[in-house]
C-alpha cells in the first residue's frame, strides 16, 4: 500500500516536472513580463508607484531609533490613509535587529515590500527603479531620520495589526483573566531592578483589580520575584509583533515612550508616558489620551507609578461607569 | 526603453539574483539555508557577484499543497518568524521581500532582459520548479572546488546574544540543541521525523552529572518542548527569556556546537563551520542529499561534523555527545 502510494507520488512529480511545468513556463513568463513592464510604465509616467508609501530609513544604534521610525510611519500613514502598500527601504546596521522595524511596519496592515540594504549606495541604486523623481542622496536619508516627529490625533486609528498576532495578543490577555483590565508597562532601563520590582509590587498590591503586562525587554527580571498579577509576555514566547499587538489591545499604558507606549497611545487608549529619558528623542505627542511627564517626580519610580495609576483609574471606563 | 527598466537592468547586471517564491517554495527553516547556500554557489560560479535576495509572498496566494495551514491569515507571522534566517548569507547587497506582484515582476523583468545569473534559473522559476532540499549542486560544487561558501551569524543580534551568554550561560560551555517535536505544535507535519522526548530527557538528565560544565541551549519554537525540560538545571531555553531565532542562530554560527535532530536548525549547522552531530537523519532524505543511509558525514563536512541515522536513545545520545564534546573541546583548545 505504502509502496503503491510512493510510486503514485513519484509519477505525479515526473508528470509535473516534464509536462505541467512546460505548460506553466510561457504563462508565468508572459505574466511576469506584462506585470513588470506595466509597473515600470506607471512609475515612469507618475513618478512613483500608485497607492504606495515609500519610506527610506537608515537603522541606527541611537536610543529611540525604532520609536522615531514608528512615529514617522504613523504620520505618513495618517497623511496617506488610502495607501495600499508600503515600500520600506532600510539600510541595516550590524548591531540592530531589523526584525523590530519589520514588525513595526507590519502593524499598519498594508502590503509591505520590505527591502533591506547594507549600504546607502545600494539603496540609491534600487531607489532608481522605484521612483522616477529625484532620489534622496545618502546624506539626506541619514538626515531625514533625525527629523522631529509629532504624533497628533490624526495618527489615532492608523494601526491595523495582522490578524493572527492580534488574535494571539487578545487570547493571551483573556487567558490571564477574560474580564480583567490590563495595564501595559515599559520600565526604564536606567532604574535599578530592585527599584522596578518595588514599584511593580506596590502597584500590584494597591491596584489588585488590574493586571500588569510588562512589554519592553524584561530579560533581566527574575519572574519569580514579581507579584502574581504582573505578566511577562516575552517569557511566554511572544515576539515583538505580538507584543506590539498586546500594546494595542490593553486598556492603559504606563512607562517610557518606547514603541509599545507609542502603540497604546495611537490606539487611543489612556497612556501615561515618561518622556525624555533617552528612549525617543525626536518624537513628541500631542494626543488627548496621553499624559506626558518629562521628568521623574522626585526621582522616585514607585511614587510615579502610583500617581500615574491613580490618574488612569479615574479615567478608566469601569470607574466612569460605576462612579 | 523607459528609465525604470534601464535602472532595473543595470541593477541586475551587477548582482546575482536569489529568488524564493513562496507560491511554490515551502516556508521552511532548513530549506532556507539550503537555498541560501545554492544562491552563494551560483554567485561564486559567476565571478563572486554580490547577491540580491528576492522573496515573494503575495497575500492572496496559498503556499504549496503540503503546507495548507499557511494562508493569508498567518503568512505574515510565518515570514516574520523566518526573517532572521535570511540574514545569514554573506556577500548580500540586499534582501527584498515583496508582497506586490507587480513590483517583483519588474525586478524579474530586469533579470530577464539582462540575462542575469539567478538561483533557481529564471526558466525553473517560471516553471515553478525548485527542489529546495536538494544538495546536488552543493555536492558538485564541493567535489570540484574542495570548498563551500558557508553561512554566518545573522547581522543585528550580536550584542543581545552576548548579553544572553553573560546573563544565562556565564562560564559554562554552550551547546545548541534542537529536539524536533512538531507533534506539540499547531502545524504537525512530518511527525515520523520527530525525536523521542524521553530519550533526550534521559540524556540531558545524565549529562548534568557527566558534563557538568555544559549548558544546553534548547532552541526552536516555543511550543516544541515539554515543560519538564525547563526544569532541568543544565538546560536554558532562550525563548523563555524573550530571545528568538536571530539570537539562537547567532549562538550556533558563532561556534556553539550543535547537537540535535535533523530539521531546520541542523541545516543551519550543516552549512556552518560549527561542530555538530545531527541525529535521526531521515532515511528518505538520501535522494535529496545524494548519500546512502548510514553515511557518517556530508561530503563537504568538516572534521568535527557528523550525521547519525539511528532512532535516538539515551545511551546513543550520550555516546554521540561524548564524541562531539571531545572534538569541540579540541577545537576550543585549538582556538
Amino acid at each position: 500500500m505504502t509502496k503503491a502510494t510512493v510510486v503514485r507520488i513519484s509519477n505525479l512529480k515526473l508528470i509535473d516536472q516534464y509536462i505541467l511545468s512546460y505548460a506553466r513556463l510561457p504563462f508565468h513568463f508572459l505574466e511576469t513580463s506584462v506585470r513588470g513592464y506595466w509597473n515600470a510604465l506607471l512609475v515612469h509616467q507618475r513618478g512613483a508607484s500608485p497607492n504606495t508609501l515609500t519610506i527610506a530609513k537608515v537603522v541606527s544604534r541611537e536610543p529611540g531609533d525604532p520609536e522615531r521610525f514608528f512615529a514617522q510611519l504613523a504620520v505618513a500613514i495618517a497623511k496617506n490613509p488610502n495607501c495600499k502598500e508600503i515600500d520600506l527601504l532600510l539600510v541595516g546596521h550590524d548591531d540592530c535587529p531589523v526584525t523590530v522595524y519589520s514588525a513595526i511596519a507590519r502593524m499598519f496592515g498594508r502590503l509591505l515590500n520590505f527591502q533591506l540594504f547594507w549600504s546607502a549606495q545600494v539603496l540609491g541604486d534600487v531607489a532608481k527603479t522605484l521612483t522616477a523623481s529625484s532620489v534622496l542622496p545618502s546624506e539626506d536619508i541619514y538626515h531625514s531620520s533625525r527629523d522631529a516627529v509629532v504624533l497628533t490625533s490624526a495618527t489615532v486609528g492608523t494601526l491595523l495589526p495582522p490578524p493572527l498576532s492580534r488574535n494571539i495578543a487578545r487570547e493571551y490577555l483573556k487567558t490571564i483573566n477574560p474580564s480583567g483590565y490590563f495595564c501595559a508597562i515599559s520600565l526604564r532601563y536606567d532604574v535599578p531592578t530592585s527599584e522596578s520590582i518595588s514599584a511593580l509590587t506596590q502597584a500590584a498590591e494597591r491596584y489588585s483589580d488590574w493586571h500588569f503586562v510588562m512589554l519592553n525587554d524584561a530579560s533581566y527580571f527574575d519572574s519569580r520575584e514579581l507579584p502574581l498579577n504582573v505578566h511577562l509576555p516575552s517569557r511566554a514566547g511572544l515576539d515583538v509583533l505580538t507584543r506590539l499587538c498586546i500594546a494595542a489591545e490593553v486598556d492603559a499604558f504606563i512607562g517610557v515612550d518606547d514603541i509599545y507606549g507609542l502603540t497604546t497611545s495611537i490606539s487611543g487608549k489612556p497612556a501615561h508616558l515618561l518622556t525624555g529619558v533617552g528612549s525617543s528623542p525626536g518624537v513628541s505627542l500631542a494626543l488627548s489620551n496621553v499624559h506626558c511627564s518629562a521628568e521623574l517626580p522626585d526621582n522616585d519610580l514607585p511614587h510615579y507609578v502610583d500617581r500615574a495609576l491613580s490618574k488612569l483609574r479615574q479615567k478608566s471606563p469601569v470607574d466612569r461607569i460605576f462612579a | 526603453m523607459n528609465l525604470i527598466i534601464a535602472a532595473e537592468i543595470s541593477l541586475s547586471r551587477k548582482n546575482a539574483l536569489g529568488i524564493l517564491d513562496f507560491r511554490y517554495a515551502p516556508y521552511a527553516l532548513g530549506d532556507t539555508f539550503t537555498w541560501l547556500t545554492n544562491v552563494q554557489i551560483k554567485a561564486h560560479l559567476h565571478g563572486h557577484k554580490p547577491i540580491d535576495l528576492v522573496l515573494i509572498f503575495p497575500p492572496e496566494k496559498r503556499a504549496r499543497g503540503h503546507q495548507p495551514y499557511i494562508t493569508s491569515y498567518n503568512q505574515v507571522q510565518v515570514m516574520e518568524g523566518l526573517l532572521p534566517a535570511f540574514l545569514t548569507c554573506p556577500s548580500v547587497n540586499s534582501l527584498r521581500i515583496f508582497q506586490s506582484k507587480n513590483k517583483v515582476s519588474q525586478r524579474i523583468l530586469g533579470a530577464i532582459l539582462s540575462h542575469a545569473v539567478s538561483w533557481p534559473t529564471l526558466k525553473s522559476h517560471f516553471q515553478r520548479l525548485l527542489d529546495p532540499a536538494s544538495h546536488s549542486c552543493i555536492n558538485a560544487f564541493y567535489a570540484k572546488h574542495k570548498w563551500l561558501p558557508r553561512l554566518q551569524a545573522p547581522s543585528g543580534f550580536k550584542s543581545e546574544t552576548q548579553y544572553f551568554r553573560s546573563r544565562y550561560v556565564r562560564q559554562r560551555v554552550p551547546i545548541v540543541i534542537n529536539i524536533r517535536q512538531r507533534a506539540l505544535t499547531h502545524d504537525p507535519a512530518g511527525l515520523h521525523r520527530d525525536s523521542s522526548a524521553d530519550a533526550w530527557y534521559d540524556f540531558l538528565a545524565q549529562a548534568h552529572r557527566r558534563w557538568s560544565n555544559a549548558a544546553f541551549i534548547l532552541v526552536g519554537g516555543f511550543s516544541e518542548w515539554e515543560r519538564r525540560f525547563a526544569h532541568l538545571p543544565n538546560v536554558i531555553i532562550p525563548r523563555m527569556f524573550g530571545f528568538g531565532l536571530g539570537h539562537e542562530l547567532t549562538l550556533l554560527f558563532e561556534g556553539a556546537p550543535f547537537f540535535g535532530t535533523s530539521s531546520g536548525f541542523s541545516a543551519a549547522a550543516t552549512f556552518s563551520n560549527t561542530p555538530y552531530t545531527i541525529t535521526k537523519v531521515e532515511h528518505q532524505t538520501t535522494a535529496n542529499i545524494g548519500l546512502p543511509v548510514g553515511t557518517e558525514r556530508y561530503p563537504f563536512a568538516l572534521h568535527h561534523q557528523w550525521l547519525n541515522w539511528e532512532d535516538e536513545t539515551g545511551p546513543l545520545l550520550s555516546d554521540l555527545f561524548e564524541r562531539l564534546w571531545l572534538a569541540a573541546d579540541v577545537n576550543r583548545c585549538g582556538d
